[in-house]
């Protein structure tokens, strides 16, 4: 009884969140004259990969160019943002973890309080400063944004799995006759693959969900991410909505299969240092 | 290989003293073993070795050479560790090699010497396996394996034997002694066992709240304990003590503790001739479980060295027999005591008012539970200890 009262919660709240997925494929893959019939159809009727087809090829007046751009910028600003926060967040995290200085748990707290700023209070600060040094509509003044904001979750996430890595194993390495940076490269790193995976994989992922800070850094296509672009043109009310919906169908498709492939790593990650 | 040396070596954590001012010098080729309960200072006297550690005041000097200050990696030191620290990412055979690569050895001496090793551990079935595979006495092999393949001058092993299970302990046990003395290195072994520092070191080093109390080899720290903390540590089951009053009588001195009252042997006063000084005032009387006998074993007519008691407990171990009985003495409230029986795993006899003395007798013994039984009790093997200092009473 427990168990099936189980099955009907996980059910309801896999449909709750399943379901916008599910409508934008099935949507996705019909025309538009079927996806607005009522009563609705559940599954597409009549079937069609007519959407699909013109984004690959290029037509439908510069909708499918304007989407692959900004899948490319989406592409290049979560990519960097993600191995410069990981690079950062690596030395950041051991020092926390491993080094004893002045101040360290108050500069941690510090660090991690940051993310209890809502984004708002930020935003226009941050325009103001990448406008004074030139990086608005830029790939480096996004990166910047999106690493500042990332860092703080991914250092608590690499600290904690610092933390639970066993002190032994480096010190059997300087006893070997590693010095700490080889220590640190060729044991704490190796070692810790999972929750540097898992810091990756989740920043890169929020990055890909950036919608806000884009939106007001970056004014054209030059730099704008699919996020930006897909409300854009679903703002011109001129691209048929099955269309878009196709586009968003391969917005999510990247990050979902990252989140489908390597959701091993995500939960190992974050678990770390919680279960002794 | 190396001489080691401590020198007025002392360490503190905040307000903490860990180590007190340690000297102690392990000799070239040196089996030691530095043993005491937890948190006496032995694995910081170690760590401060390998320089994992520093000391806050004194000295540490390898083969010539003061090491202060040094990395660990310029000392040219190898380390076991209690939880083997095995780099869990690299094969059994990665880990042997992980240091001579760190060093640049050229690939097929790293290769001859990583199969060597192997072969001394029996690991060669083993080289391609990645840690977690691998038993608990076969990580401990790959954690020796990897300290051996270096050819270091100095051996430090941090309990490397706690984590596996009594039968393997005693195997490897045996391993480390012949590969310590094939290899002919110096090393520093820290335990708080014991039977593993008694069978092992060449000399033992016992250690209590960060003072060393005594070095010597095993037997003398047996025959010879400098005071009440390490004769109750060393030995097992542990020493009985009990406060007892000398006096001169006619046929020579007696030590009397509650209803009983022993002669203390003739040689022995003579051998130990600080015991005149407390003729008439209180001692403490050690007696080992292994010098109390069944007086029905013991050919003897005199009652001068027997004690009547009650058998509180019989535990037959085969050859022989270990009973505890009730003694109706006091038995000296002493922290050292305390600690060291503590550290042995043993009952807490203290807070009773009533001691207990632990016997082995042999396994003729007919002594029962609830029963009173005659014991004998050495008067030749005798221990005396000022009850102020806890200092053995020798000369």
């Amino acid at each position: 009884m427990r168990r099936a009262i189980r099955l009907v919660v996980i059910a309801l709240i896999l449909a709750w969140s399943a379901f916008p997925i599910y409508w934008a494929l099935n949507t996705s893959f019909t025309t538009i004259s079927a996806a607005q019939s009522v009563p609705a159809h559940f599954v597409p009727a009549p079937f069609t990969t007519k959407n699909y087809h013109s984004l690959l090829s290029q037509g439908n007046g510069g909708v499918a160019s304007q989407f692959w751009h900004s899948f490319l910028n989406s592409t290049i600003e979560s990519g960097l943002a993600t191995v410069l926060t990981v690079v950062i967040a690596l030395f950041a995290a051991y020092a926390f973890a491993r080094l004893e200085f002045r101040g360290k748990r108050v500069i941690l707290v510090v660090v991690l309080a940051t993310l209890l700023l809502p984004v708002y209070a930020t935003l226009i600060p941050l325009y103001r400063i990448m406008s004074n040094v030139h990086l608005v509509n830029t790939y480096l003044g996004i990166v910047l944004v999106y690493t500042s904001g990332f860092l703080p979750l991914a250092i608590w996430i690499m600290y904690n799995y610092f933390a639970s890595v066993p002190r032994e194993l480096e010190e059997a390495a300087f006893v070997d006759g590693a010095t700490p940076v080889m220590a640190l490269w060729r044991v704490m790193i190796p070692v810790s693959g999972p929750g540097i995976a898992a810091t990756a994989i989740i920043v890169f992922l929020m990055g890909w969900a950036q919608f806000i800070f884009p939106l007001v850094l970056s004014s054209n296509l030059a730099t704008q991410p699919v996020t930006v672009v897909v409300a854009a043109l679903s703002g011109q009310r001129v691209v048929p909505f099955t269309l878009l919906n196709a586009i968003g169908v391969l917005a999510a498709a990247l990050p979902g299969v990252i989140a489908l492939i390597l959701n091993r790593y995500i939960v190992q990650g974050v678990m770390a240092g919680s279960i002794k | 290989m190396a001489e080691i040396r401590y020198e007025q070596v002392s360490k503190t954590y905040d307000a903490n003293l860990v180590v007190h001012d340690l000297d102690l010098r392990i000799t070239d080729g040196e089996l030691m073993v530095l043993v005491g309960p937890s948190g006496c200072g032995k694995t910081t006297a170690l760590r401060m070795l390998a320089g994992l550690e520093d000391p806050t005041s004194g000295q540490i000097v390898i083969d010539g050479k003061v090491v202060n200050g040094l990395e660990p990696r310029d000392r040219d030191v190898a380390m076991v560790f209690q939880n083997y620290a095995l780099y869990p990412h690299l094969s059994v055979y990665q880990n042997v090699a992980f240091g001579l690569r760190l060093h640049h050895e050229p690939k097929d001496e790293i290769d001859r010497r990583v199969r060597e090793a192997a072969r001394v551990l029996q690991l060669e079935q083993l080289l391609q396996r990645k840690p977690k595979q691998l038993s608990g006495g076969q990580r401990q092999r790959v954690a020796m394996g990897r300290a051996i393949v270096r050819q270091p001058k100095v051996f430090l092993m941090d309990e490397p034997l706690s984590n596996l299970d009594a039968k393997l302990r005693v195997q490897m046990r045996a391993q480390i002694a012949r590969l310590q003395r094939d290899l002919g290195v110096t090393m520093l072994y820290v335990t708080h066992d014991q039977v593993e520092a008694m069978t092992l070191g060449h000399r033992v080093a016992v250690m209590r709240l960060g003072t060393l109390q005594q070095v010597a080899a095993p037997r003398v720290i047996y025959t010879r304990p400098v005071n009440l903390f390490v004769a109750s540590f060393i030995g097992s089951p542990a020493m009985n003590v009990v406060e007892a009053e000398l006096r001169h009588a006619p046929d020579g001195l007696r030590a009397r503790f509650g209803p009983h009252d022993i002669r203390i042997d003739a040689r022995l006063v003579s051998e130990r001739p600080g015991l005149q000084a407390y003729d008439g005032r209180q001692v403490v009387l050690g007696v080992r479980p292994q010098n109390v006998e069944d007086a029905t074993l013991v050919e003897t007519e005199s009652t001068d060295s027997t004690i009547d008691a009650t058998v509180e407990l019989r535990e037959d171990l085969g050859p022989e027999v270990d009973v505890h009985v009730g003694i109706d003495a006091p038995v000296p409230a002493l922290e050292e005591i305390v600690e060291a029986t503590q550290a042995a795993g043993e009952a807490d006899v203290v807070g009773r008012t009533e001691g207990i003395f632990v016997a082995r007798l042999g396994s003729g013994s007919e002594a029962r539970e609830g029963r009173r039984v005659k014991l004998w009790i050495d008067p030749r093997a005798l221990y005396f200890f000022d009850p102020q200092t806890g200092a053995a009473i020798y000369d």
